[in-house]
């Protein structure tokens, strides 16, 4: 073999070695992870569960529950009327999967059990709740909201200080309100402040003032972030201390002293339910203290029972003049002609 | 083949020293990088480990405290996606399993569980267990390690590829043209040059060659002229002794013949001497005995001078006729058997009356045994010497002792005469040679010593003196037992 054989041979041999180097960083990088096997908690049993409040609580508190019975918690979540929509319809049909129902419209719960459609339950923890906010043996209220002004802090320095003061030709195009036709919290105010106010008061925010509805709270937030308009007409107490304290941008909230509407949110237990006793067992997690306490730290909403200590930074039911319907019956039996008045209010547009 | 595996040349012990480097190299660099890799990535891997932990119970905290499940499971799916992870399970504060994620088909006993537990606002709220692969970090040193030895072998490859050619041409290529131009060298040639210009100590190197390849080619030319001239001077050396050593050789033969003549000569006068000689003896030694009528005083005193001078006449041609029978060849030794005290005996008794006569003890000593020799030489050599020896002393005794010794007889003659200074002890056997030593009355001829020595040596033995001036004199020769 000549020189330059060997040469070439001696080339060859350091390039299969830097070869074999990079092939055993490279075979590292490139190795595939074997397939990943998740287990989680066993359960024994399950509950449907019918409810309003955000999916990421709805499944936190369902995570809760599991861990504490070994049920699991089929969630179906939307918002107030398109839940109740969903639920009536199917209990006309005869059957509904419906175990448990939580939402932000006390009237629908007043209006099943006039129907027999709520099953009977006394719950140990009934007791821990003031009369109006329970009807016995058949539900209590799981949560409650008030309804105030928002405004981001940062663009807005004169506030409106009352609800008539957003009739101001300076909020014209300005305001905010959410979708009557599919938030509880939406036509809770409306009809509360309907009762306060008047007809006209809305007739004319609604038909004069040209406000911008959107779907969900936290499209109405981003709205005020950005400029879009200047003062939510509707935004839950709640909402605000999670963008004020949790999120820790610039909205604030305006509580008017005539009033501020306390949304109610009930849970029941429907009647038609396969699963009584895991319906029990979820309804009794729910109005019991861990169940409350742990709804106000995510939900941050107001729980009614007296040993649930407020959250911090958030004014309390006591602190505000909270307006509630006069009539339980009533609030049910209006929506179906209020929300069409609100509709035609806006000039027909949804 | 085994001529092309021999290791006899630079340039093969450079490449065999590059590649022993290269091997050495990549030998010690894989044991030095597997050991501080090792090290490095096992610690790396426990403070991984702690890390990992931390930062799950640390992340973990809000998911459980808030039941945010979905995301515990996303946490430990994610964390699982980190090497050396291989299973997670978090339960709640009372132990229930919460969500549990693991890498398909992982054994427990292959795996570093680590348990933890999660706290909020200083409240366990909740636990883990994380199972770290064993195997993983043992991977992680082989992958390291090999690809860091592998790494290193090709560049110590490399760096030889590169380090050769540049030796070459520092080193191999100037000393292989410095060999090829020694070789080229031949007495007849010193003119090739290495024609290496460079600074280095090859450069020096070179340039001290051709100063000293010149110097060579200079003194090897000046030599060569010498040569040329002790060449000749030889040759009229050579010429000159050739012919000195005809004409000594010649001078030789001349010489030869002129001693040979002379011999023949002396041997033929003193057998002409000899006759009337004889003759004048025995008619004088009548006369003094008185049976030619009786003698006066005078007469008698005149005729016992030419008795006497006759007689050392006799003794003198007699010595000449054996001297030149020797020095011509002619004397062989008449070899006989006789034994060594009978002939001693009678040496003895002739001449024990001239001991007595001088008051000298004569001691004998002979030992009985046979011995070939020529028993008449023999005891021609005996009587000279102890003639010799009772003439030179006046007081005192002479001792004679033979023994027998290896294969020859030794023979002593001592004497307490008058002896002799060791500076004139080599002049004693030459011819015609007579020391002022003497202490009688009795002239000797000069040959006595001379023809004792060619005596002995004729019969093979040899003779040697010892003596002192005034303490006496001791002869001692030696014969072989049997003439060879």
């Amino acid at each position: 073999m000549n020189k330059l054989s060997w040469v070439v041979l001696l080339i060859i041999f350091s390039g299969l070695c830097f070869a074999q180097s990079y092939f055993y960083i490279a075979g590292t990088d490139n190795k595939l992870k074997p397939e990943i096997v998740v287990n989680a908690t066993p359960t024994t049993s399950t509950v449907t569960w019918y409810t309003s409040i955000p999916q990421v609580h709805a499944d936190r508190i369902a995570n809760a529950f599991r861990i504490e019975t070994g049920i699991d918690v089929k969630i179906v979540r939307n918002s107030t009327f398109i839940v109740r929509e969903r639920l009536m319809s199917e209990i006309e049909k005869g059957k509904t999967e419906a175990d448990v129902v939580t939402i932000a419209d006390i009237g629908t719960f007043i209006e099943l059990k006039n129907q027999g459609h709520l099953m009977k339950y006394t719950t140990p923890y009934y007791e821990y709740y003031p009369e109006e906010y329970k009807d016995p043996d058949y539900w209590a209220v799981f949560a409650a909201f008030g309804m105030c002004m928002a405004y981001d802090e940062s663009r807005i320095n004169t506030l409106p200080q009352h609800w008539t003061d957003l009739l101001d030709d300076r909020w014209r195009g300005r305001i905010g309100l959410e979708d009557i036709n599919t938030a509880g919290s939406q036509y809770g105010q409306y009809y509360i402040l309907r009762e306060k106010l008047g007809v006209e008061f809305w007739e004319e925010l609604l038909s004069v003032q040209n406000p911008k509805i959107y779907y969900r709270t936290e499209e109405l937030a981003d709205a005020l972030l950005e400029g879009e308009i200047d003062i939510a007409g509707e935004f839950s107490i709640h909402t605000v201390y999670n963008y004020r304290v949790k999120k820790g941008t610039s909205i604030r909230g305006i509580y008017p002293e005539e009033g501020i509407p306390l949304i109610l949110n009930p849970v029941a237990i429907i009647n038609q339910t396969d699963h009584p006793e895991e319906a029990k067992k979820l309804l009794d997690f729910l109005l019991s203290q861990r169940g409350q306490e742990l709804m106000q730290r995510l939900n941050y909403k107001y729980s009614i029972r007296g040993d649930v200590t407020p959250l911090d930074g958030i004014p309390t039911i006591d602190n505000l003049n909270m307006l509630q319907p006069k009539n339980a019956v009533e609030y049910g039996r209006k929506r179906s002609e209020y929300i069409p008045e609100f509709n035609s209010f806006l000039g027909g547009r949804k | 083949m085994k001529e092309k595996l021999k290791i006899n040349s630079l340039k093969k012990k450079t490449i065999l020293f590059v590649l022993i480097i290269t091997a050495l190299c990549t030998v010690v660099s894989a044991f030095i990088v597997y050991q501080v890799v090792e090290v490095q990535m096992t610690d790396r891997y426990e403070v991984d480990k702690e890390a990992a932990v931390e930062s799950l119970s640390y992340s973990l905290a809000p998911m459980l405290d808030l039941y945010d499940y979905k995301q515990v499971e996303r946490a430990i799916t994610s964390s699982l996606t980190y090497e050396g992870i291989a299973s997670i399970a978090v339960f709640d504060d009372s132990g229930t399993l919460i969500r549990s994620a693991a890498e398909q088909n992982v054994h427990v006993e292959d795996l570093d569980v680590k348990k933890c537990n999660i706290t909020s606002n200083g409240k366990v709220i909740g636990s883990f267990e994380i199972g770290f692969s064993k195997e993983y970090i043992n991977e992680q040193i082989r992958t390291t390690v090999g690809a860091l030895v592998f790494g290193l072998m090709g560049f110590f490859v490399l760096t030889g590829l590169v380090l050769y050619p540049l030796t070459r041409h520092a080193v191999i290529d100037p000393l292989k043209a410095f060999t090829e131009t020694v070789k080229e060298m031949d007495p007849e040639n010193f003119s090739m040059r290495m024609k290496v210009y460079r600074d280095d100590e090859i450069g020096t190197l070179a340039a001290s060659f051709d100063q000293m390849a010149e110097n060579i080619e200079k003194s090897h030319r000046e030599l060569k002229e010498a040569h040329y001239k002790l060449q000749e001077a030889k040759e009229g050396v050579d010429k000159e002794v050739e012919e000195r050593t005809t004409e000594l050789k010649k001078a030789k033969e001349e010489a030869e013949r002129a001693n040979q003549i002379k011999s023949i000569f002396l041997a033929s006068m003193s057998h002409e001497l000899r006759t009337p000689l004889n003759s004048i003896i025995g008619f004088t030694g009548i006369i003094l005995q008185g049976l030619a009528g009786e003698l006066n005083d005078e007469q008698k005193t005149q005729l016992e001078m030419v008795y006497g001078s006759s007689k050392h006449l006799l003794a003198l041609i007699n010595d000449l006729m054996d001297i030149s029978k020797i020095e011509s060849g002619e004397l062989e030794p008449d070899l006989e058997e006789f034994n060594l005290a009978e002939t001693g005996i009678e040496v003895r008794d002739s001449l024990k009356p001239k001991a007595e006569d001088k008051g000298v003890e004569l001691i004998w000593e002979m030992p009985d045994i046979t011995v070939v020799s020529d028993e008449r030489r023999f005891k021609q050599i005996l009587v000279n010497l102890v003639n010799n020896a009772i003439k030179f002393t006046q007081v005192g005794e002479v001792e004679v002792k033979a023994i027998e010794k290896d294969k020859n007889i030794e023979v002593m003659v001592k004497d307490t005469g008058v002896g002799m200074n060791k500076e004139d002890i080599h002049k004693l056997f030459a011819p015609f040679v007579q020391l002022e030593y003497t202490v009688s009355e009795e002239k000797g001829t000069g040959l006595g010593l001379y023809l004792v020595r060619n005596l002995v040596r004729l019969l093979n033995g040899d003779i040697r003196v010892e003596s002192e001036y005034g303490k006496g004199s001791t002869f001692t020769f030696t014969l072989p037992i049997k003439y060879v």
